[in-house]
């Protein structure tokens, strides 16, 4: 039985190395992409970045600056956009997690997705996937959010290759398509 | 401070072991827990991500998470008081209409913590309990003369926001009281950055004036950031019950210049930031007495 008093300790020698794990790491379960997972942890404050990219595998979200203020690994926890290299993984427990492999529409790409391709949005891409997130979670919060919410959102992902133009223009199309989609969804 | 360190050099795991993780249901049962020694509370957790980051050791052997206590998550306007429980995120407090309306340099200071979605994780007793000398709530708070609710396992006291470093180990805050504006009282945060964006502030202060009835000041208050020993409470003595004009203005931000020591750092020299706190003084006060001056029902 796991015991989250005694924390792994790399010292301990008594059991082998499975076995230490097993009994001495922290058990960490919540719903990622409309999935339970349950993985041990070593360090409850292990950034949630280090977890989906390192011991899920999940390496659509981008490691930037890792302290929280770029932006390119923004997941969607609870319904709300958060810098994961600054959410602590332990404090994730029982919680909802949506990263960018998590998304996906009728023809294969999110709505917010196919703004992106469609507008041209990105030039490296590697700030994509937050700002797709980023705009993910206010869409289902706020299904037509004006200008100024979508500079908001916009404005908490950072991109060194654009001017942001496209990437806004991209935000507008995404509102656009979120709308086709819905009125696809209640025709059908 | 800000600096611009590289961070330390990476901690020896082999001496360092990971923190636990314990999240109580109760109150009683978190203090027990911070009674038991070698732990610390944890709110948003941000803090404890960074200084694993930064190669630090965890703040204690047993982290306890303490954001969703009973309680702490709520913003409640009393009929003398308001109380903020200490796991109230900045950004819902930032966005929270009725406080705005009563002390907008509340709601100022804590839209203005580093970004929209930092502030969806940090919490309002995180933010005060790290007691960094930069961060801003502590500044508005500080002005507007609030009260820390501190609770351990022996007992309950209260604490200014500017005895912060009074904190026990084993003691949690577990709300902050404000008091309610009197009639024609406003209120205003300036923080001064010097890139503009992701950054501490450069000089922080907040301002809140209550006029008397017949126009002249009957409460004026200024706190500054971003100094040594931070939040600073200035000394206002005598400058009350004449008129807001520009005279009482500069006198106020002389005071607020002269009683407070900035240090030099990555954004400004010593001399410029004294220059800086004159300046950005004037700018909050000014908004703060148009907000009491203001027709009531207005925006204050």
């Amino acid at each position: 039985m796991t015991d989250p008093l005694i924390p792994f300790s790399p010292h301990d020698t008594h059991a082998s190395e499975p076995e230490a794990r097993k009994v001495m790491s922290l058990p960490l379960r919540f719903r990622l992409n409309q999935e339970d997972v349950e993985i041990h942890v070593q360090d409850p404050t292990v950034p949630l970045l280090d977890v989906l990219r390192g011991d899920l595998g999940l390496t659509g979200t981008k490691s930037g600056c890792a302290i929280g203020y770029c932006g390119a690994c923004t997941v969607v926890v609870d319904g709300e956009a958060v810098p994961s290299c600054v959410q602590m993984a332990g404090l994730v427990e029982g919680r909802d997690v949506r990263t960018v492999e998590g998304l996906g529409g009728p023809d294969g790409l999110d709505p917010v997705q196919n703004a992106f391709v469609k507008c041209s949005g990105l030039q490296c891409g590697f700030c994509t996937p937050g700002h797709v997130m980023a705009l993910r979670a206010l869409l289902d919060e706020d299904p037509d959010p004006g200008e100024e919410r979508l500079r908001e959102t916009v404005d908490g992902n950072y991109c060194r290759c654009t001017g942001y133009v496209k990437i806004l223009d991209s935000a507008r199309e995404a509102v656009e398509l979120e709308r086709a989609a819905r009125v696809a969804r209640e025709a059908r | 401070m800000t600096t611009l360190g590289f961070g330390s050099l990476p901690v020896d795991t082999t001496t360092t072991a990971p923190a636990a993780l314990l999240t109580p249901r109760t109150l009683d049962e978190a203090l027990r827990m911070l009674a038991g020694g070698d732990a610390a509370p944890v709110g948003g957790g941000v803090a404890h991500v960074l200084r694993r980051h930064d190669h630090l050791a965890p703040a204690a052997a047993k982290l306890v998470s303490v954001a969703g206590l009973p309680g702490f998550g709520d913003i409640t306007v009393h009929a003398e008081h308001v109380t903020i429980g200490a796991g109230v995120r900045l950004g819902a407090l930032a966005a929270d209409e009725r406080l705005a309306r009563l002390w907008p340099v509340v709601t100022e200071a804590a839209g203005s913590v580093a970004t929209g979605r930092i502030r969806r994780l940090v919490t309002l007793g995180g933010n005060i309990a790290a007691r960094d000398e930069s961060h801003d709530p502590p500044v508005a708070l500080t002005a507007v003369g609030a009260a820390l609710a501190v609770r351990g396992a022996t007992g309950a006291r209260t604490l200014a926001v500017t005895e912060a470093d009074r904190l026990r180990p084993d003691e949690l805050i577990e709300h902050v009281r404000l008091p309610l504006p009197t009639a024609r009282t406003g209120s205003a945060y300036e923080k001064f950055l010097v890139r503009g964006v992701w950054e501490y502030a450069c000089v922080n202060v907040a301002a809140a004036v209550a006029l008397a009835e017949d126009g002249t000041v009957r409460q004026l208050a200024l706190a500054v950031g971003s100094v040594a020993g931070g939040p600073v409470a200035v000394d206002l003595m005598g400058l009350t019950g004449v008129r807001p004009d520009r005279h009482l203005v500069a006198a106020a931000a002389d005071r607020a210049a002269a009683g407070t020591t900035p240090y030099s750092d990555v954004t400004g020299s010593a001399a410029y930031k004294t220059r800086m706190i004159a300046e950005f003084s004037r700018r909050a006060l000014i908004s703060a007495i148009r907000r009491a001056e203001a027709p009531e029902g207005e925006d204050r």
